[in-house]
């Protein structure tokens, strides 16, 4: 009897705390470890005037291919960044573009929405910088 | 059987009409085991409980948009579409005997998850007597229907109602006695409550002799250590105040918990079939704070299918909650309508029929709510028709939702990429005219039937269902 009661209690545990914090080591603390080994950078669009580009400022190095993997939050979004030749198509919200590409260069090189958004739309900017 | 080697016995249910309706579940042997087990209720409520600490999870963490989230796409569209299509109408409450809103309150109440326990923690105090109605939970009806623009398209409005709703279950679990925060508060058991008396099943005692010699009435007091040893494996006293051997006549406030079944020492509860809409017929019980339930309900679905399915921006705009007079007047259209002018116009109908009837005698409050009854099987047919019209064109998020519960680009059976596709989009006017044809039919049919044994010299019928179903049909056929 005792057993079951305890069986019991450890499946709710389990259910409730458990599965929510493999969920979230997963994706907040592994995945990102990984991705970032791997070069991968999540973007997340958003209207300038609900924070604009999350995050706005991307370190990268020359040389060492860059995975963008850029989604939006709210409106359909465009990213293009100048000076690298990069450019998305449209990023309808919640789904995932992912863009390749490998910086030549070295220098800072704006990025900004090609979807006009809203009516700051033109606001909303970032900067990829490529370090040597 | 041991539990039968008592005085009284466990008489054979034959009911002498409709015998091809009523069938005994319980005569089905794994039947009477499966719910004489104490786990039934743990193992039902698990799953669900895991479901929604994922919707908790996405409302809170997952994307902000409604199509791309569990949240929004698992309460809104999966768990009301199993609610208001299969659940309610086919099995009553059975929703209310696995859902995870009153099960972390309760489980500390009785200090157990599965095994029964003589005694509970809690200060077990009485709610207070002029609030045993349901008004509190038409007051909160009536709330989250006003707020329904926002919380089904909002994940983190739907993940902070749900959490609250276990919060208050909870703290209301530790202060009062029983399941209170199911019988009075819960916004969602109101309306469970009344359309389950549509539905074909029903837990009953099996023989009023045996209940007039129990000296137990485990049923409503709980198991004790006398009874068990009559029968019995050991229940809790109904946790909704129920007192089926009283008897019980109505679905209404059954969660179908099964615990009077575990607790009644001579097997005198027993789960049964029977013909639709039967609890419509009994008169004990009807009470105002029913009655108006019905018009909440029946009021939202128009409302609804107005403000959704209807050509009007400006009055979506309102509801979406873009200004603050927008608001304001949509509250008030939106309440007017269903707690003030839809009342009105039923108690318009129902002095006139009661004129018409010549007769002055019957009490028109009595008469204003027994035919408020009429309007359950045109409410649930207006609710299944309504749902159909945002369930089948959206059922397939379900299946990308799955895979990325989140939005954060998972694909965990590789159905993200499942692209939207509306449902048998051109069949819909055909599922719903006729859906409401029949609930408008029934309603008649369930009100000419008491329409003869009230006092009024002829059929006191109302006008109106026809009269006020109109509008809606109207809504529904543009
Ligand atoms: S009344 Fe409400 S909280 Fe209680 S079991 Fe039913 S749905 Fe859940
Ligand atoms: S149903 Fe209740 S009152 Fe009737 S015999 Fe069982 S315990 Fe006694
Ligand atoms: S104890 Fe019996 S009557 Fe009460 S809610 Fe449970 S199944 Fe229904
Ligand atoms: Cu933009």
């Amino acid at each position: 009897m005792r057993r079951l009661e305890w069986t019991a209690f450890l499946l709710v545990l389990l259910t409730v705390v458990g599965i929510p914090v493999v969920i979230l080591a997963y994706q907040f603390i592994y995945y990102p470890a990984v991705a970032s080994a791997s070069g991968e950078i999540t973007i997340i669009a958003r209207t300038h005037e609900a924070g604009g580009w999350l995050p706005s400022e991307i370190v990268v190095r020359r040389g060492e291919k860059v995975r963008l993997k850029v989604t939006s939050a709210d409106v359909t979004h465009g990213l293009r960044i100048r000076g690298l030749k990069v450019k998305s198509g449209p990023i309808t919200p919640g789904s995932y573009q992912i863009i390749e590409f490998v910086p030549q260069k070295t220098g800072t090189f704006p990025f900004y929405c090609t979807v006009i958004c809203s009516p700051e739309h033109t606001e909303m900017q970032g900067e990829v910088i490529v370090e040597p | 059987m041991a539990q039968r080697s008592t005085a009284i016995a466990r008489p054979i249910l034959r009911p002498p009409q409709e015998v091809a309706w009523r069938k005994d579940l319980l005569g089905y042997r794994p039947v009477r085991w499966l719910v004489r087990q104490r786990w039934l209720q743990f193992a039902l409520i698990l799953p669900n409980l895991f479901v929604f600490t994922i919707v908790i999870m996405a409302g809170f963490l997952g994307t902000p948009i409604g199509a791309k989230n569990f949240a929004i796409i698992f309460v809104w569209i999966v768990w009301w579409a199993l609610l208001i299509l299969v659940l309610v109408p086919f099995g009553a409450r059975i929703w209310c005997a696995m859902c995870p809103i009153p099960a972390v309150g309760e489980w500390m109440q009785r200090r157990a998850f599965i095994l029964w326990k003589p005694k509970t923690f809690g200060l077990a105090r009485k709610w207070p007597k002029g609030l045993r109605n349901l008004w509190v939970a038409n007051f909160g009806f009536a709330s989250i229907a006003l707020t329904s623009a926002v919380l089904t398209t909002r994940p983190i409005v739907t993940g902070a109602v749900l959490l609250g709703l276990v919060i208050i279950a909870a703290v209301t679990h530790l202060v009062f006695e029983r399941r209170t925060f199911c019988r009075y508060l819960c916004p969602v058991g109101g309306f469970l409550g009344l359309y389950s008396m549509a539905a074909p099943v029903e837990v009953r005692r099996v023989d009023a002799e045996v209940c007039r010699q129990c000296q137990f009435k485990a049923c409503f007091r709980g198991s004790t250590e006398a009874s068990l040893r009559v029968g019995g494996v050991g229940g809790y006293g109904c946790p909704n105040f129920e007192f089926p051997g009283a008897p019980m006549e109505r679905n209404t406030y059954c969660l179908l918990c099964t615990e009077c079944i575990k607790a009644c020492p001579y097997e005198n509860i027993t789960i049964r079939t029977r013909p639709f809409f039967q609890d419509l017929q009994v008169e004990k019980g009807r009470k105002l704070d029913e009655a108006y339930k019905a018009f909440i309900m029946l009021g939202a679905a128009i409302m609804y299918s107005i403000v959704m399915l209807g050509p009007w921006g400006r009055i979506k705009d309102w509801a979406n909650f873009t200004s603050f007079s927008g608001l304001l007047l949509y509250a008030a259209i939106f309440l007017g309508s269903i707690l003030v002018a839809a009342p009105a116009l039923h108690l318009v109908f129902t002095w006139l029929s009661r004129v018409f009837a010549g007769g002055s005698r019957p009490d028109l409050k009595k008469l204003f709510v027994d035919y408020a009854y009429t309007l359950v099987p045109l409410g649930l047919a207006g609710w299944i028709a309504f749902s159909f019209s945002f369930v089948l064109p959206n059922i397939s998020y379900a299946l990308s939702v799955l895979s990325d519960p989140f939005g954060w680009g998972w694909d965990l059976f590789g159905t993200k990429g499942y692209p939207w596709t509306p449902y048998a989009p051109h069949l819909l006017p055909y599922i719903q005219v006729p859906t409401l044809l029949l609930g408008l039919v029934l309603s008649i049919k369930v009100g000419s039937r008491w329409g003869i044994p009230l006092p009024g010299k002829t059929s006191p019928h109302p006008p109106r269902p026809g009269g006020r179903s109109s509008p809606s049909l109207h809504t529904w056929q543009v």
